[in-house]
């Protein structure tokens, strides 16, 4: 029993479980579809925003996967929180966050409620200041539009 | 009486060179280098970023920057789990430690060149690099007077061909954060002087030690000399050299006729941090070091034994573990999240235990939410005694200081120096009564 509650705590910290239910979903839905005999229709692309961006789904992207990779080789060091003067940020928002919202599996973009990039005066300090090398504000600024409203 | 302190960060050097001073036979074992070497220049006690984390950085009512003892107040009256809060009662205790442990660093750093300047009663407004604004405590290596908000006017000095100083784009960030932040915003000039090819290099770190030399100083000099006033503050980029730099900034002031200062730069351009970090290192030079790995660290009935890479073995009655977290290498994240000498447990500021979790899983969901990675540490008495995951001693010859400990997030709050300072100052004090006691306690 312990050792299934693990297993789900675990994977709601990662946000596994919530891309599970909705893999399941966006399955059944597409079945349901295709016996109802609806034939797509316009851009793919579009039409994949249209149907599951509500949920909260992105069709992945290479600049996007990209960014992740370089954001797993954060150490944590909080240079870029120091060096960050957001100007009238409210809700604060920590450059570190996106660094790690980015680097691991959060796909609930859509419900961070806030707009990242909207706080964020520009200046690309936490970039410069990265010991690893990230592209901090392209990650802030990529949030700020994928995350706004 | 014999200790031995694993790091040579800020904590690290603290305790060092406090247990030295306390008639203490210390062995230092120095790795690379740790958070401390990243310093921008400021020494921060509690100080808080305008718009990032909870801290507030300037009083509602009143609009003007909060001083570092009002911060000092607001953080252990709100944050339970901050080792201020394991360390002090109250705020006048802070001040009084903290004050006790500035004034000492003070004298160790006077040897090297280092000037400390600052108090903790008034709060200073400065540039970073980019011209955005900085809340800070104390300044290393700089005049206090690089505070934009006390003068009239901020002359910018270019620098061509020194990447990332861009004086127009720092005037002009500056006016805007100035303006936002509702505080008064001084006349902001660029000035262009013929700059001698003897300064010139891409990179601040390769300026700063030819302004060691004396060609360097008086080509500086001769662009300085008349050029500020009393309420003019020129603004270079952090090139101000490397060993001498309090001598060489007393010698600019007098010459221009005015405040002359560095703006903050942090990595790639941490100047300061690597001034810092080599003045720490002259001022324990003394003690007996040793430059290598720790391979493993055993308890025995009179004390510890520690083995480091190559072969060596050290003996000490007590031990202080000041190895700091993922940038000094005392916290290991690898696989799982650990401390890896001892094995110690890890806490987050919410009191959950963090070691043994895979690090790629620790985020907690949401953009926001405090990570656990922020703030894991070991947990610690008032003593600076490690706890067990039981809340127990884990040995009363053992002490930590510095980032290691945990239950704070030094970037957030802008702590780290101060804990640094304070846990440091303490453990040593602490370990020192435990050595005073002998054998049989």
């Amino acid at each position: 029993m312990r050792g299934y509650r693990g297993f789900f705590r675990e994977m709601g910290h990662t946000g596994t479980l919530r891309a599970m239910v909705l893999q399941v979903r966006t399955g059944a839905a597409h079945v349901l579809r295709q016996l109802a005999g609806r034939r797509p229709e316009g851009d793919p692309v579009a039409r994949f925003h249209a149907d599951y961006g509500p949920d909260g789904v992105r069709p992945p992207e290479l600049a996007a996967n990209r960014l992740a990779h370089q954001a797993e080789a954060c150490r944590v060091c909080g240079l870029c929180t120091m060096e960050c003067s957001r100007v009238g940020g409210e809700p604060t928002l920590d450059p570190r966050d996106a660094v790690v919202a980015a680097s691991r599996l959060e796909i609930d973009w859509r419900r961070l409620g806030v707009s990242p990039g909207g706080a964020c005066s520009g200046c690309d300090a936490c970039s410069r200041v990265c010991p690893a090398g990230i592209p901090i504000h392209e990650i802030q600024d990529r949030l700020g539009r994928i995350g706004g409203p | 009486m014999s200790a031995i302190v694993i790091g040579n960060g800020l904590a690290g050097s603290v305790a060092a060179l406090a247990l030295a001073e306390r008639g203490v036979d210390v062995t230092q074992v120095v790795g690379g280098y740790g958070a401390t070497a990243l310093c921008g220049g400021s020494l921060d006690v509690a100080a808080a970023s305008p718009g990032v984390g909870w801290l507030p950085w300037r009083d509602p009512l009143q609009g003007r920057p909060l001083k570092p003892v009002e911060r000092l107040h607001l953080l252990l009256a709100e944050a339970p789990t901050h080792p201020y809060a394991v360390l002090f009662d109250d705020a006048a205790q802070a001040v009084q430690d903290l004050s006790a442990a500035i004034e000492a660093l003070r004298g160790w750093l006077a040897g090297p060149g280092l000037e400390i300047a600052g108090d903790l009663e008034h709060a200073r407004v400065l540039p970073n690099l980019p011209g955005t604004v900085r809340v800070a405590d104390f300044v290393v290596s700089g005049p206090a007077e690089a505070d934009v908000t006390a003068v009239s006017e901020v002359v910018w000095i270019d620098v061509p061909g020194l990447e990332a100083w861009d004086p127009a784009f720092s005037a002009r960030t500056l006016a805007h954060e100035l303006e936002a932040l509702g505080l008064p915003v001084p006349a902001l000039r660029v000035e262009r002087p013929d700059w001698p090819a003897l300064l010139t290099a891409p990179s601040a770190g390769r300026i700063a030690p030819r302004l060691d030399r004396p060609e360097g100083r008086a080509a500086l000099a001769a662009i300085l000399a008349g050029r500020g006033a009393k309420d003019r503050l020129l603004l270079l980029p952090p090139i101000l050299g490397v060993d001498r730099t309090a001598s060489l900034v007393r010698e600019l002031v007098e010459l221009a006729g005015g405040p002359v200062a560095e703006a903050l730069g942090h990595a790639p351009h941490a100047t300061a941090g690597y001034r810092f970090q080599r003045a720490l290192a002259q001022a324990t030079a003394s003690l007996e070091q040793h430059e290598a790995r720790v391979e493993a660290v055993r308890e025995g009935d009179t004390g510890w034994q520690l083995r480091l890479a190559g072969g060596t073995e050290l003996e000490s009655e007590v031990l202080v573990l000041a190895t700091g977290r993922y940038v000094g290498g005392g916290l290991a994240t690898e696989e799982t999240i650990r401390e890896p000498l001892l094995g110690l447990p890890l806490f987050d500021e919410d009191g959950r235990r963090v070691d043994g979790i895979p690090a790629h899983r620790s985020a907690r969901k949401g953009y926001g939410n405090p990570q656990p990675l922020y703030s894991a540490g070991v947990r610690a008495d008032r003593e600076m005694r490690p706890l067990t995951a039981r809340g127990e001693l884990r040995s009363d010859r053992l002490f930590v200081a510095g980032d290691l400990v945990g239950g704070f997030d030094p970037a957030r709050e802008r702590t780290g120096m101060g804990v640094a300072l304070a846990t440091g100052w303490r453990a040593a004090a602490a370990a020192e009564a435990r050595l005073g006691r002998g054998a049989s306690a």
